[in-house]
């Protein structure tokens, strides 16, 4: 079935009041449209070559080594940094100044000389300076509970018990990965045109691929020396199950706030994703084989998923459940029934969690590669797009647009204290955003524009007293107070999953939903909040390795390993 | 120090707010200074200029209002980003062949990215002038005539927008732009300084990963 099949009148998109909620968003997952498998389908398909040009590690772990990705036109080298660091100066957060390893993604072959220069800024990061020959800039800490486990289990000859691996799911973790010009890096719109970086975030993922070849490399390299003919390297199916973690907190989260415009395009790829699937008219036998496969696998990577933050367990409880409803409820015949998609979806509307119907969602699209993985294509976006104010539009249609797309801001009484508790601003001390509280901390004159519920409703009193026919252009002269709200009205006017409808200041809110939202459209799996404002990941875990691309078949890599399925 | 445009444009952007303007007068300074460093010319150090020229000066003394035809400042001297914007948002009102007049302003040079969205907005080419200047901003490339001195002077005491009706010799694309002075990302730091809130105990918790043990 391809696209032009379709009656794309048949089942609409999903309404943004719908899906644009923070609790929804909070319960998104990783699907065929995530940027990892974006990635790895392209290397496969365009067959790009690997080579480890350079590895040159010393016995405590210190050197540097080159790892090349050869596409069919050009060549990416991830350069990466070993360091001896003392435990007592390893730390995740932003203000930490010395790492375990440092990266850069260097675009093309690097020299000896450009190896020199790097070596001199890399392992610095925000300290330190690249240039428009490099895309990203990141670094990854190890492990303490399973790096040197690792390490001592493949000296002695022994590969480390599964279930260890599975406990932490990687030996080192990311803790920033910089892009878009961050340090004086290329700036994304001077390779934005290359076909390669065509979905988003694509160089920031393969620097993250090639760090976790790299990071395991390095493991077997230091069990090697330690443990030297007794050693071994690990199994590679083992192996796959390492992916790379990562940490995120709230440096992050303002970032969908921030791209309005990119924001609509993810979530209205994987809205037509939807609606695709829930058109077509009967699900072939191979079809509901592959999607029922992908179950069964999906199931597993529920079961391996561990946190100990008491909102997620529940919601893995709750999803565990969701899995056995939504089991009983195929087996009694679900899908054969007209449009049997559409009907599985509407039924887990009433019947599922959220996180349930989001994993739905996902696993729907899997057996459907042909008809969707065009959509990453479009996820990219030109955020300059809405950045011209339209300043003819007149009060009267500027209302119409309020009432229409802002009527859940117009209704919160902003008044109350506990829908502006909260505030976003940047600290002094670490240049980085942070959520404060309003009404006991001195931070309300440092606001950052994060609150467009609340500032909505500011635009909207203001209109109060001001003619129908009177343009905007007039009114942001008088009003220069509205000029970045107003020019988001036009925008989510025009895009209408471009604005979270939620209230994103108010005493609940809950940033990891938003860090949930954007590391599952990264592909992102086994979510593990810390707190309310920080969580860790695993990212491509499961997926084959640089050097595997070209001989495994990894359709669905992101489920943990059944047989293998056709795409 | 060469900068990356995003990076530029984000200093900018908090330089700006720093300064007092608001956030959407902020976003727009961001802008304009990322265009004009594209473009080859110091535009952090443009923006640094203005600034300092209207540092503490309220938006009510900086606000045009039009007299006689006129556009002018209540306190003397306009504000590029906030004549900028207007004529953007007015872009629409500007293909009629009229010319706009505008008093005193400082740092004109800054308006030039404005004029470069209203003449793409109305599809016309504009000339901006001030004396010694002529500018042409549209069409990739600026056109430009008059010494780097008088491009980039803080102020000049009239301003005119008219349809351009002559051929002016376009810039040599540069990398100039992006280099920053030491000197001029202090002073973009040390207002965007003011952006950033001290920090508190109560913040600092759980902000992010801590140093823990797995």
């Amino acid at each position: 079935m391809k696209h032009d099949q379709l009656n794309p009148d048949s089942v609409a998109l999903r309404p943004a009041d719908t899906v644009m909620r923070l609790a929804r968003m909070g319960s998104f997952h990783q699907s065929r449209l995530s940027f990892m498998r974006v990635l790895l389908r392209r290397l496969k398909a365009e067959n790009w070559r690997f080579e480890r040009r350079a590895f040159e590690i010393d016995a405590k772990g210190v050197g540097h080594a080159v790892y090349t990705m050869h596409g069919p036109v050009r060549s990416y080298s991830l350069v990466a940094f070993a360091h001896d660091l003392p435990p007592v100066q390893r730390s995740d957060r932003v203000i930490a100044t010395a790492w375990d390893t440092t990266f850069t993604l260097y675009d093309g072959l690097p020299s000896d000389a450009d190896i020199t220069r790097l070596s001199q800024n890399v392992p610095l990061q925000e300290a330190g300076r690249v240039t428009a020959k490099e895309l990203t800039v990141s670094r990854a800490n190890r492990s303490v509970r399973l790096f040197d486990h690792v390490i001592d289990c493949l000296a002695r000859g022994e590969q480390p018990p599964a279930a260890d691996v599975d406990a932490v799911g990687y030996v080192m973790r990311t803790t920033a990965v910089y892009g878009s010009g961050k340090l004086g890096a290329a700036d994304r719109e001077s390779i934005a045109d290359r076909p390669e970086f065509a979905a988003p975030f694509q160089a920031e993922m393969l620097t993250v691929f090639l760090i976790r070849g790299f990071v395991m490399d390095l493991v077997e390299h230091l069990a090697a020396l330690k443990g030297g003919d007794n050693s071994v390297t690990l199994d590679p199916a083992l192996r796959r199950r390492f992916g790379i973690g990562n940490s995120t907190g709230l440096g992050m989260a303002p970032f969908l706030l921030n791209h309005p415009i990119l924001l609509n395009n993810w979530i209205e790829a994987r809205e037509t994703a939807l609606a695709r699937v829930r058109s077509l008219a009967a699900a072939a036998p191979e079809e509901v084989e592959t999607f029922l496969t992908m179950l069964r696998r999906g199931r597993r990577n529920v079961d391996d998923w561990h946190s100990e933050h008491p909102l997620q367990c529940a919601k893995i409880a709750e999803l565990k459940t969701d899995l056995d409803r939504l089991e009983a409820h195929l087996d009694k015949g679900a899908l054969e029934v007209p449009m049997p998609w559409d009907a599985l979806y509407r039924w887990a509307e009433g019947a599922l969690s959220l996180e349930g119907q989001e994993l739905l969602v996902a696993l729907m699209m899997e057996p459907y590669g042909a008809l969707v993985d065009d959509l990453p294509a479009r996820m990219s976006a030109d955020e300059g797009a809405g950045f011209r104010i339209q300043g003819d539009m007149t009060v009267a249609e500027l209302r119409r647009i309020l009432a229409r797309d802002y009527a859940w801001a117009l209704k919160i009484d902003w008044d109350r204290p506990e829908s502006q508790a909260r505030a976003w601003y940047v600290s002094a001390e670490k240049l980085e955003p942070r959520l404060g509280e309003r009404h006991l901390e001195p931070i309300a004159p440092y606001e950052q524009p994060l609150a467009p519920g609340r500032d909505v409703a500011l635009l909207h009193a203001t209109l109060a007293n001001e003619a129908e026919k009177t343009r905007v252009a007039d009114l942001l002269l008088r009003h220069p107070e509205h000029r970045h709200i107003l020019r988001r009205v036009q925008i989510a006017a025009r895009y209408p999953y471009a604005e979270i409808r939620d209230n994103t200041v108010s005493a609940d809110v809950l940033p990891i939903d938003l860090l949930r939202a954007k590391l599952s459209f990264f592909g992102a799996c086994h979510f593990d909040p810390r707190s309310d404002r920080w969580v860790r990941i695993n990212m491509f875990r499961n997926a084959p390795f640089p050097h595997e691309l070209a001989e495994l078949e990894f359709a669905g890599w992101t489920y943990p390993a059944l047989p293998e399925v056709t795409s | 120090m060469i900068c990356s445009l995003n990076e530029i444009e984000a200093l900018s952007r908090k330089a700006a707010r720093g300064a007092g303007m608001s956030w959407g007068l902020a976003e727009e300074s961001g802008k304009a200074v990322r265009w004009l460093s594209e473009a080859g010319f110091p535009g952090p150090q443009l923006l640094v200029d203005l600034l300092r020229l209207n540092d503490g000066t309220a938006y009510a003394d900086l606000a045009p209002t039009q007299v006689n035809g006129v556009w002018t400042a209540p306190k003397g001297v306009l504000c590029p980003i906030i004549v900028g914007a207007l004529i953007c948002d007015r872009a629409d009102a500007l293909t009629g062949g009229e010319t706009l007049k505008l008093g005193a302003v400082a740092v004109p040079l800054l308006l030039a990215p404005f004029v470069h969205e209203a003449a793409r907005s109305a599809e016309v080419t504009f000339a901006l002038q001030w004396p010694g200047v002529t500018l042409v901003p549209g069409g990739g490339l600026p056109g430009a005539r008059g010494d780097e001195g008088d491009l980039c002077a803080t102020g000049a005491t009239s301003v005119s927008l008219a349809v351009n009706q002559e051929m002016v010799p376009r810039r040599a694309r540069s990398e100039a732009g992006r280099r920053v002075t030491p000197a001029t990302l202090v002073a973009l730091e040390g207002f965007a300084m003011r952006t950033y809130a001290p920090a508190t105990e109560a913040s600092r918790a759980g902000a992010g990963a801590g140093r823990e043990a797995d």
